[in-house]
């Protein structure tokens, strides 16, 4: 039975969403382009090897190839999450900075 | 005498806070890496150098592995150079990550050109690497111009 690109992506996003928790609305079009992309991959080497163009080791490199891409992805958009959390929070201290410093009347902070 | 030691420590207590919160600064991530940018600009461009010239010619002599055992070792330098740097950054977790990534998808890419039959890679196999190569280096790309807007 071939397999479906929505087959792969749907199950690889519902893993994925929560990880991002909070950040996934703004990785979700990142994510679902990536995903669909690998998912097409997968679907291709499937393809070339039912056919006989390349051989089953042939396809396991390229599955390794193709995963490790993938991770890499994820592990991209983990450390954009990171650095929009470490922003967010720098905004915060820097935003209790300023009141502190008003309230007190000299730059305590 | 009490009271002038009272408020002695008071101020020290307040100048000692004062300076440890003005640099209270949260940092989750390491600083952007311009050499690490470079390195891994220099490995894209010779990567994707390499899988134009297998589109433009998949049967030519240039793009047998035999040919191409030099680009190899060299991107292998690479990839290992780029993991070492990264591995000794603090706070560096997803860079070091990607980099160890990047070295093990090199070195599949070179032995799966190892074992194609006539030592030629097909355009098929060119269209799944270039597509998985693009994604990381691009992955990669993006993390970088995060950290380095970041910096800014």
């Amino acid at each position: 039975m071939a397999i479906k690109v929505s087959d792969i992506t749907g199950p690889m996003l519902d893993a994925a969403k929560p990880i991002f928790a909070n950040f996934w609305n703004d990785v979700k079009p990142y994510a679902e382009k990536e995903a669909k992309g690998f998912a097409q991959n997968l679907i291709m080497i499937e393809k070339l090897k039912l056919e006989g163009k390349i051989t089953p080791e042939e396809a396991a490199i390229h599955i390794r190839i193709q995963k490790n891409s993938y991770f890499s992805v994820l592990t991209a958009i983990a450390g954009i999450s990171a650095i929009t959390a470490e922003n967010a929070l720098n905004a915060a201290i820097g935003v209790v900075r300023d009141t502190v410093n008003k309230a007190i009347g000299w730059p305590l902070l | 005498m009490y009271f002038i030691y009272r408020n002695r420590y008071v101020v020290s207590l307040l100048l000692g806070l004062s300076l440890m919160l003005s640099s209270c600064k949260v940092t989750l991530v390491s600083a952007y890496d311009a050499v690490s940018e470079q390195m891994v600009t220099d490995m894209q461009q010779i990567t994707s150098t390499f899988f134009v010239k297998v589109e433009s010619d998949p049967s030519s002599s240039d793009v047998a592995y035999k040919n191409c055992k030099k680009m190899y070792e060299d991107l292998k330098v690479k990839a290992a150079t780029l993991r070492i740097r990264n591995m000794e950054i603090d706070k560096n977790k997803f860079m070091s990550t990607m980099a160890v990534q990047l070295e093990s998808n090199i070195k599949d890419l070179e032995a799966l050109h190892k074992i194609k039959q006539n030592g030629l890679l097909s355009l098929d196999d060119v269209t799944l690497l270039k597509s998985a190569f693009e994604n990381q280096y691009g992955a990669i790309f993006k993390f970088l111009m995060a950290s380095k807007a970041r910096d800014k």
